[in-house]
This record gives C-alpha cells, sequence and structure tokens, in this order.
C-alpha cells in the first residue's frame, strides 16, 4: 500500500505516503484515492510530509483525486509540500487549484470554514 | 571549459527512476565541494526537468512488457550552464505528444487533464531541450539550463 490514511472524527482524512510519488508509484496512489472517496471519505487532506518528490504523473494522481473529491461534494488539499513540490505547483500553474498548505492544521481549518459557512 | 562530468546507465524502470535520483543528488554535492551551488530552486528545476525526460524515455521509448529499457544520461556542469544528454534506445519519439499550455491555465477542473504534463514542465524548467533521432536508432534529449 503506497498510502496510509488517518479518517478523523470531524469527517476529514489526513492520507500519507513516504518517497516519491512518481513514475512508478502514482498509479497506486491514483486507485487508493479512488477508493477512498467511493468509500465515503470525501474530505481529504494529503499530507506531503515524507513526499520527496513529486513529477509529472504524481501532479497526475492529486488531480485525478482532487476531480474526483470534488465531484463527490468533497475536496483534496494537499499541505506539508517540500520546496520541489511548490516549485513544480508554481511551475505549472497549479498552486491556484491545489494550494499547498503550509500545515495540517491550515487545511484543516479551510475545511471548518466551508462547514461553518 | 568542462568542470564536472556524472554519467550513469540503467536498464530497468525501477532502478531507472532510482539511479537518476542518486546521480544527481550526488551530482550537486560534487558541485558544492568545488563550486558555488546554484539556488534550490534552480536546481529543483532542472532536478524535475531531467527526471520528466528520463521517465519518459523509460516508459515511451519501450514497449509496455519491455523488461529491459536502457537509459543513458551524462550530466555536465560549465561556468555558465548544466547540461544533461539522456539516450534511450527505444521507438523514435512522437512530437505529437508535446503539452501545449500550463496545466493550470484550465480554469475547469472537471476538465483537467491527468497526464500528459511531462515535457510541458521540462521545457518550463530549463533554457533549452532538444530531441534528436540518431541514425544508428537512439533518441537524445540534450538539456541545457543557464546558471
Amino acid at each position: 500500500m503506497a498510502l496510509q490514511s488517518e479518517p478523523g472524527d470531524d469527517g476529514i482524512t489526513v492520507v500519507r505516503m513516504d518517497g516519491r510519488l512518481d513514475l512508478l508509484t502514482a498509479p497506486e496512489v491514483k486507485q487508493q484515492l479512488a477508493e477512498l472517496i467511493a468509500s465515503g471519505h470525501r474530505q481529504l487532506i494529503f499530507d506531503l510530509d515524507r513526499v520527496s518528490f513529486v513529477d509529472s504523473s504524481g501532479l497526475g494522481a492529486l488531480i485525478s483525486g482532487l476531480k474526483a473529491a470534488r465531484q463527490a461534494g468533497g475536496d483534496l488539499r494537499i499541505a506539508r509540500a517540500n520546496h520541489q513540490v511548490r516549485t513544480l505547483l508554481n511551475l505549472t500553474m497549479l498552486e491556484r487549484i491545489l494550494r499547498p498548505y503550509e500545515t495540517i492544521e491550515e487545511a484543516r481549518a479551510g475545511y471548518s470554514q466551508i462547514a461553518a459557512d | 571549459m568542462l568542470l564536472i562530468e556524472a554519467y550513469v546507465a540503467t536498464q530497468t524502470l525501477n532502478e531507472g527512476l532510482d539511479a537518476i535520483h542518486d546521480m544527481i543528488e550526488r551530482f550537486w554535492k560534487d558541485v558544492a565541494s568545488f563550486h558555488q551551488l546554484p539556488s534550490e530552486s534552480w536546481r529543483h528545476l532542472f532536478t524535475t526537468a531531467l527526471a520528466e525526460v528520463a521517465a519518459n524515455g523509460l516508459r515511451h521509448a519501450y514497449p509496455p512488457d519491455a523488461t529491459e529499457r536502457p537509459l543513458w544520461v551524462r550530466l555536465r556542469l560549465f561556468p555558465d550552464r548544466v547540461e544533461a544528454l539522456v539516450i534511450d534506445q527505444g521507438a523514435p519519439y512522437e512530437p505529437i505528444s508535446f503539452a501545449p499550455d500550463a496545466p493550470g491555465n484550465e480554469t475547469d477542473i472537471a476538465k483537467l487533464p491527468e497526464s500528459g504534463y511531462g515535457l510541458f514542465i521540462a521545457r518550463s524548467a530549463l533554457d533549452s531541450l532538444h530531441y534528436r533521432r540518431t541514425r544508428s536508432g537512439y533518441n537524445c534529449w540534450r538539456l541545457v539550463k543557464k546558471k
């Protein structure tokens, strides 16, 4: 299993992985995100703290997860992305769509805001 | 004037990506021992571009069931730039797969493509990216990033 998931009492599930999110790991991550969302975990935070490198396939897996979560009425947020991942998001202009949150708490706070609205 | 040079040759997808990441990490360490390192952002852009071009060769040049996927990478530091040469022995590259635009320009998330960003990323991160097919049947990619 590439991803570890940790469902919280607030309905938000934090997912984590170690190593590179790239050509080799992206297909499994994409599938696991789809399965999580299909089983009702629609509000996801992808903790990238232990992800060392993301390539275009990795971005594809994140976008796929984001689309599936939005379609199910939820969202996928990313938190604790390293410098390389931020550089990549900036280069592809995807940071507007996949905003990198500094901390898990910040990503979580955004969700409570939606619930409060 | 060539300052530092590094090579790696790989055979499989798994080993290939690991070897390339190890190589570039060692390369920056070598550079740091003798010269001033380019900024962290600069290095991330170059590494990301190299990983994309190498992944492209490893994945697309060879048939899906190929067990052997030979790939060679040469890195060179010059006073004004870093160059990489990425060579595979697979099928000629089809230029049609060049992604035309930044993926983030798409505002409708449902329409956002989930693949095809690789060469867009490499081209945007570098000063130049050239492809050539040699007469002896190799795909050669030359990556240049100026310091």
